[in-house]
């Protein structure tokens, strides 16, 4: 009783003075906790559009042909063979830009089931490649390897219209006229394929209302080219070595295939840098007032907390002059200091935390990048206990310099005075 | 022969203020024994504050040697002084500097807080000695000036040092009411067999002192008590 009686008793007139530090520690560090959580909240969705809109991969396509989507979707007419891209792209070219290639051949294939004909999208893929650009959620059986023959993994919608079952195969008419069989390794629950083709024809679909395909058969790259008899590709993904790199990328790219009219090439780092630039802009400038914040109200609070210790310096000579080691006087100054501005701090995470919205959308162009999950992170906290300390050490030390350098006798009679 | 508890040879302070020095002591030596009462006179500014500070390790000389029960103070750190204030020395101030947010009963537990055997019992005891043991719950803000001196009193002895050290402790009190400190610290400390150094500009004080010192100008003079009553 006697501790605390030292350390909070006989404010006086100064207990207005410690209550306000404490209140303006709670609201900065309300402010602080609230806007680091929102900036963490900001760089995590700009994470995670980075994960997800993948602005190093720059896309090479063919030439799309509209006209090979007139078939037929029912009657006795033979399966056809038709690409939904041109099969334009020369693998050798796509390598000299540098960057790491992902090759495909995407092919449209109108293949029998039961009494009727069924439209497919096989594609064919490098297994291991192709999983770092886009996303296979196997949910029965295995993906593909690199070294499997007529195999095939394909998504539940697909397999449900085949009528086919992990273990079982299916027949594909190939480009000289032969059915080649392909055996289902795996079914796919999920699938997530980094720039598809544009869906323009009824085909079973794990998205149905989606413009874009969303729902395929996969096979490996020598598969497919069993199956569409050429090697050239209809559309490659080209993952450049960090985002900043794709320009240059693009521009070896467009060197390649200048002469190829029917080449095209795309990326989206550019919209996501403008995007992103809009977006740290706003981040920088909430960050500024942040700081601003943290320095103004942490230099109140500490010249508050420097009037209170001031005047219990007289207190804290006496403890010395009746024999308190240095340190334990120290520590009943400083119990002081990190109560009040400790319970300050605590009251304002607790504001922060409570108040700040648990999502929300950036207005405009920058709301492309998701919404924004603010949360809180030892980070934070490292920063929240580093204010509450600076402005505790702010306030105290010319208190603890003063009986520091003087001797007690000192300290009492200028104290006294 | 007693042991003296008490040596100072050849002590000289000097205090800086701005580009001015001010001789507080110079070469100031005496001695004094276990149990001695000792009355140190002088006008103001003429030492006496610095003598005590000085003897209580509050504070530093230029030069001299002190020496508290055989061992030599001025080397002492910050930390082995405050030790050697809390085990050996009780200090009356003569603005009394009692804590204002505790009562009368803990102010005198203070100094024993340090080596965390707060007894109860014996500041109780040590505020009846001095007469206050219905004012023990009492703040200093509640109790008069000579209660408030009463407290420091029994504070200097909480520990039962060996020396007191009494600065001036009538100095904010009525000539009856200093009469009864100045009785009741000296019955205290001969009762306890404590060395007393007294400071006071009140000639009248004199009387139970064993021995008396007039300080002029930084320089120690011993009087015979006798001589000056």
């Amino acid at each position: 009783m006697i501790w605390a009686k030292l350390v909070f008793g006989g404010f006086g007139r100064r207990g207005l003075e410690a209550l306000v530090a404490l209140a303006v520690l709670a609201i900065a560090t309300a402010i602080v906790a609230g806007a680091m959580m929102v900036i963490k909240g900001a760089n995590d969705a700009m994470a995670r559009a980075g994960r997800e809109d993948r602005p190093d991969i720059v896309q090479v396509k063919s030439r799309f042909n509209r006209a090979v989507f007139e078939t037929p979707r029912s009657g006795h007419l033979p399966p056809l063979t038709l690409p939904v891209y041109e099969p334009l792209i020369d693998p050798a070219k796509l390598s000299a830009a540098g960057g790491a290639v992902v090759a495909r051949q995407s092919l449209l294939r109108n293949v029998a089931s039961g009494e009727s004909f069924l439209n497919l999208y096989i594609f064919g893929i490098e297994p291991e490649k192709e999983s770092q650009a886009s996303v296979f959620s196997v949910g029965r059986g295995r993906f593909l390897r690199s070294d499997d023959g007529p195999v095939a993994v394909l998504d539940q919608a697909s397999a449900q219209a085949l009528g086919v079952k992990l273990g079982g195969s299916f027949p594909v008419r190939k480009a000289d006229g032969q059915d080649l069989s392909l055996t289902v390794v795996g079914i796919l629950d999920r699938l997530d394929l980094r720039y598809p083709p544009p869906r323009t024809i009824d085909a079973p679909a794990l998205i149905p209302d989606s413009n874009y395909i969303s729902s395929g058969v996969f096979v490996t790259l020598r598969t497919s080219e069993e199956i569409f008899g050429r090697s050239t590709l209809t559309d490659a993904l080209v993952i450049a070595p960090a985002a900043q790199d794709v320009p240059p990328v693009v521009d070896g790219l467009r060197e390649a295939f200048r002469l190829e009219p029917g080449v095209f090439i795309s990326e989206r780092y550019g919209q996501f840098r403008r995007k992103v630039h809009d977006f740290a802009q706003t981040l920088a400038l909430f960050a500024i007032i942040t700081v601003a914040t943290a320095a103004l109200a942490g230099s109140f609070a500490a010249n508050l907390l420097h009037d209170v210790y001031a005047d219990r310096r007289r207190q804290y000579a006496m403890l010395l002059a009746l024999g308190f080691p240095p340190m334990q006087a120290t520590m009943v100054g400083i119990s002081l200091g990190v109560a009040t501005a400790g319970a300050g701090a605590l009251i304002g995470v607790l504001v922060g935390v409570a108040c700040t919205p648990s999502h929300f959308a950036m207005p405009s162009l920058m709301a492309d990048l998701g919404t924004i999950e603010p949360s809180f992170n030892a980070l934070i906290a490292a920063v929240l206990i580093g204010l509450t300390l600076v402005a505790i050490a702010l306030g105290m030390a010319p208190t603890a310099w003063r009986l520091h350098r003087r001797s007690v006798a000192g300290a009492l009679s200028q104290e006294g005075r | 022969m007693t042991t003296p508890s008490i040596v100072l040879r050849s002590v000289t302070k000097t205090y800086r203020r701005g580009e001015r020095r001010i001789s507080a002591l110079q070469d100031v030596s005496f001695e004094m024994s276990q149990g001695e009462l000792a009355l140190l006179v002088g006008p103001s500014g003429s030492g006496k504050t610095t003598l005590l500070n000085l003897i209580a390790a509050l504070d530093r000389p230029d030069c001299g040697e002190i020496i508290v029960g055989g061992a030599e103070i001025t080397g002492l750190s910050r930390s082995s002084a405050a030790l050697y204030r809390n085990e050996q020395v009780g200090f009356i101030f003569q603005s009394y500097n009692l804590l204002p947010q505790l009562t009368a009963l803990e102010n005198i537990l203070l100094p024993m807080l340090p080596k965390r055997r707060a007894d109860r019992g014996r500041a109780g005891e040590l505020l009846d000695a001095v007469g206050l043991s219905d004012r023990g719950s009492h703040r200093p803000s509640e109790l008069s000036g000579g209660e408030q001196q009463r407290v420091a009193i029994a504070r200097a002895l909480a520990n039962d040092p060996a020396i007191i050290l009494a600065d001036e402790p009538t100095g904010n009190l009525d000539n009856d009411n200093a009469c009864k400190i100045a009785e009741l610290l000296a019955s205290a400390c001969r009762q306890r067999g404590k060395s007393l150094i007294l400071v006071t500009h009140d000639r009248e004080m004199i009387a139970p002192a064993d021995r008396v010192f007039s300080i002029h100008g930084g320089a120690l003079i011993p009087i015979e008590s006798a001589l000056v009553s």
